[in-house]
């Protein structure tokens, strides 16, 4: 069986040097390459045609950043996969790393323990993403389905009216003027109209109001 | 009741003028009198004459009892009615004749067409009075019967009877003439009433117009004094009480435009806080009610010039003066001068000065004669500069004129100084404001670094260790040593996190590469993960970039918002939503917890800075941030805020 080859990209000369010996004693993987910029990183795995590209997002005195680096070493024929190596556990960097054409997304708190296991599934051809991270993406698909089916009660024309004007964020002393109601009136309608949609502050009934057009002849 | 007439007397009395009563009061007393003197004549004359009648009748009536005697008693009936006959023609005021026999029987009458009965019902009289006298009525007036006794009675009795009705004739005379007697003086009374009304009631009359005249404020009214008398001497007193009147009204009506000047100046001094405004509407005003035709007023340059040199000028309005400098223009005028240094020692009490040698060269007067007046303008007693008026001629202000100038002169120096301040607190305002900016500003960039070197270098350098600990780890032979090298690595794994964390609070740097809404996202959730607190976040519209001050902001302020949900306000549930929507950012944070009451700041100093701070942090991106709160019900955090120029890339 061959041996995974990598390329290093990190601008963390200590760092790299860890990384190595870390990688260095597995048996099934090859250091081919290091990096430590994304125009190097790039120069690399175009010459060196690696397997995994082992890449740091942030990469100080870069032309290319980690993230850019990642889109052309994609774009190149026959591309090796990169497994986005970061200090960062953000999910939207993990989501501009993924829509930047990397395979997985490691983070380097993990480094000791994932790191090996993640080379290997990405070179698999597998995805990888950081046990920290998964639970975030099944949390937000979670969220989506729910936002799509927002509990439905009956809502009489005022509590529609005062649902319309809170999800459009207004504060209760205005909604109290524009309706004609006392605030107590409209903090009570409030109350109400959360008890019979189920949510259980503004956020929701924003919800509810956009998925049933509440909100669409306001521009 | 009777109080309630007299009342009534007294209104239909007073209704009634002067010259009236007068007259009705002469009228009625020459009546009165006429009357009663005629009444008393028309009794007199009345009383004599039926005792004139009465006698008339008694003597017939002797003689006819005498003569008719032998008659009788040979019973010559005949001769007795002629006797009868002749008695009665004898006097117009007979009435009739007649004889009766001793039992009453008339015998011979002068009836004719028969003996009225009323006489035949009279008793007959007591034969032995001489005589027996009766007044009887009939239909043809009073008839005074008069009976005597013929010898005696034995031979009956002789009876004349008496009209009176010449006495009621005679009594219409009289009181016809009376009547016209009391008409004649009442006319007479009468004309001299109205004469002596009219002498009364004229001066009192054109007292009485003169005073209403009076009660119409036409104070120059003069009341005529033909007579030294009661009247005349009303009519002196009431011209003297006019002119005091007349100098009184005229002082008010001064000090009413004093006042009416003063609140007029107040009031311009009031309505707007940009100097020059004030000071040219408070000119006008002042022109307005002063004589004089123009004005201008210097203000002191505000690094006022030595006690002796030359004093520095800002023409600072001008009303009807071509020169006197353009507005703005900067005068400089050597001491002492009225028109500027004289009124600006502050020691000295304000004073109004009249004439100014030096006002002339830099006023050209066109007239001649015209007079400058100089009013100085203080501000608690602190000169700020001086309003010249000009008059067209020469004038001599009244003490209450100065004052008044002179308490303008305080108001418009007051309204001064007010301006100045205000425009020095907006100036102190927006250079705090800046400050304030540049101060968060560098904190923001500090904390960037700082987390930046936290990261890319500690960080690093902490993870090198542990990927090196855990190479060596690898390395060594399952045992003491091994177990040491796992620990280690468990140490700087810990490290590294805490310094993960510690970055993170720090500043996200998601905030600078990735923007607002991931930012958010991950505070939020750790916020659920750490509090316990179910946060729901919904956010639309800003998925691409915000200007950075404005993401910052938002940042701060929701860090700041959920630090207080987490920390005061016992919630369960949190929501928080961000919505992009015509070029402007709300972010709203709720909560459902127990509320508070907004105390105001101040206090120890420290209370609410955190909610100040989300203030300041609002307003320095042109934002607003409203807190609804009520102890009980849940807290919400409005904050709007521009979205600023186009979003960067996402
Ligand atoms: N969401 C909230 N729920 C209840 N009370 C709050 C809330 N936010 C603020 N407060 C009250 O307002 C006070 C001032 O808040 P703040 O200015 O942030 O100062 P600090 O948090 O340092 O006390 C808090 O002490 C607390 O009593
Ligand atoms: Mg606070």
């Amino acid at each position: 069986m061959s041996k995974i080859r990598i390329v290093l990209a990190d601008d963390h000369a200590v760092l790299r040097a860890g990384l190595k010996l870390l990688l260095g004693s597995e048996p099934d993987i090859e250091i081919s390459g290091e990096a430590a910029s994304g125009e190097e990183a790039l120069a690399r795995a175009a010459e060196l045609r690696p397997d995994v590209v082992v890449m740091d997002l942030r990469m100080s005195d870069a032309q290319l950043d980690g993230l850019e680096a990642t889109r052309a070493i994609s774009a190149l024929p026959d591309a090796p996969r990169v497994l986005v190596l970061s200090m960062y556990d953000d999910p939207a960097f993990m989501d501009q790393a993924l829509a930047a054409g990397a395979a997985g997304y490691a983070r380097k708190r993990d480094a000791d323990t994932e790191l090996l296991s993640a080379i290997r599934a990405v070179a698999r051809g597998e995805a990888y993403l950081a046990p920290a991270l998964t639970t975030v993406m099944l949390r937000r698909i979670a969220a989506q389905e729910a936002g799509e089916r927002p509990a439905a009660g009956e809502l009489s024309a005022r509590e529609l009216e005062v649902l319309r004007h809170l999800a459009l964020g207004y504060n209760h002393r205005q909604i109290a003027e524009t309706l004609g109601l006392s605030v107590k009136t409209v903090e009570t309608y409030k109350a109400r109209v959360m008890e019979k949609l189920g949510v259980h502050g503004r956020a929701g009934l924003v919800r509810y109001a956009l998925a049933h057009g509440l909100l669409t002849d306001e521009s | 009741m009777i109080a309630r007439m007299r009342r009534r007397l007294w209104q239909v009395a007073g209704a009634v003028s002067v010259r009236w009563k007068i007259m009705g009061i002469v009228i009625a007393v020459v009546a009165i009198l006429g009357s009663a003197v005629t009444y008393q004549l028309v009794m007199a004359d009345v009383q004599s004459m039926r005792a004139q009648i009465g006698e008339k009748g008694l003597a017939m009536s002797k003689a006819l009892a005498a003569r008719g005697a032998d008659l009788v008693l040979t019973n010559q009936r005949y001769a007795l009615y002629e006797l009868a006959t002749e008695i009665q023609q004898s006097d117009r005021d007979v009435r009739y004749v007649y004889i009766t026999d001793p039992a009453g029987k008339p015998i011979v009458q002068t009836f004719g067409a028969g003996f009225p009965r009323g006489l035949l019902a009279l008793p007959t009289p007591d034969p032995g009075a001489p005589q027996a006298v009766r007044r009887l009525s009939t239909e043809e007036g009073v008839v005074q019967d008069v009976a005597v006794p013929i010898l005696g009675g034995r031979g009956g009795f002789a009876h004349v009877g008496m009209s009176e009705a010449r006495v009621q004739g005679h009594v219409n005379k009289d009181i016809w003439t009376s009547l016209a007697i009391m008409a004649g003086m009442v006319l007479v009374g009468g004309a001299g009433a109205f004469g002596l009304a009219t002498v009364l009631t004229r001066p009192v009359g054109k007292l009485v117009e003169a005073t209403e005249a009076v009660g119409r404020g036409e104070f120059d009214t003069v009341a005529p004094v033909w007579a030294t008398d009661e009247i005349g001497r009303l009519g002196i007193a009431f011209n003297a009480m006019t002119s005091q009147l007349r100098e009184s009204a005229e002082t008010l009506l001064e000090r009413n435009r004093h006042l009416e000047a003063l609140n007029a100046v107040a009031s311009v001094t009031n309505r707007s806080l940009d100097v020059s405004a004030v000071l040219e509407a408070a000119l006008d005003e002042v022109l307005e009610v002063s004589a004089a035709g123009a004005g201008w007023i210097l203000l002191l340059s505000h690094d006022a010039g030595p006690p002796d040199g030359p004093y520095e000028f800002q023409v600072v309005a001008r009303r009807g003066v071509e020169s006197g400098g353009p507005p703005g223009a900067l005068l400089r005028q050597p001491a002492p001068c009225p028109c500027s240094v004289d009124a600006m020692n502050p020691g000295d009490p304000a004073e109004v000065r009249v004439g100014c040698p030096l006002a002339g060269q830099l006023i050209p007067r066109d007239a001649e004669g015209s007079e400058i007046v100089c009013v100085p303008l203080r501000s608690r007693g602190v000169p700020v500069g001086v309003l010249n008026l000009l008059y067209p001629s020469p004038v001599a202000l009244s003490e209450r004129e100065r004052r008044l100038l002179l308490a303008i002169g305080d108001q418009v120096g007051v309204a001064i100084e007010n301006a100045r301040l205000l425009a020095e607190l907006r100036e102190k305002e927006i250079v705090r404001g800046q400050l304030l900016q540049q101060v968060i500003g560098a904190q923001e960039d500090e904390r960037k670094r700082i987390a930046r070197e936290l990261h890319d270098e500690t960080g690093q350098s902490l993870t090198s260790v542990s990927v090196m600990l855990k190479s060596l780890e690898s390395m060594t032979p399952p045992g003491e040593l091994r177990a040491r090298v796992s620990e280690i690595r468990a140490v700087a794994a810990n490290a590294v996190e805490d310094l993960h964390s510690l970055a993170f609070e720090l500043r996200p740097s998601v905030l600078d590469d990735a923007g607002l809404a991931p930012a958010i996202e991950r505070y939020a959730r750790d916020f659920s993960e750490r509090h316990g607190i179910a946060l729901d976040v919904h956010m639309s519209g800003i998925h691409g970039r915000l200007p950075a001050s404005v993401e910052t902001a938002l940042y701060r302020i929701t860090q700041e918002a959920l630090t207080n949900v987490a920390r005061h306000a016992h919630a369960t549930h949190a929501s928080l939503v961000i919505e992009r929507r015509n070029g402007s950012v709300l972010l709203l944070i709720e909560d459902d917890g127990r509320g508070f009451t907004r105390k105001p700041a101040g206090g120890d100093g420290r209370e609410h800075l955190g909610i100040h701070g989300m203030e300041e942090r609002a307003a320095l991106v042109g934002g607003t941030l409203t807190i609804e709160t009520e102890d009980g019900a849940g807290t919400s955090v409005y904050v709007d805020v521009p979205a600023g120029e186009e979003a960067r890339d996402p």
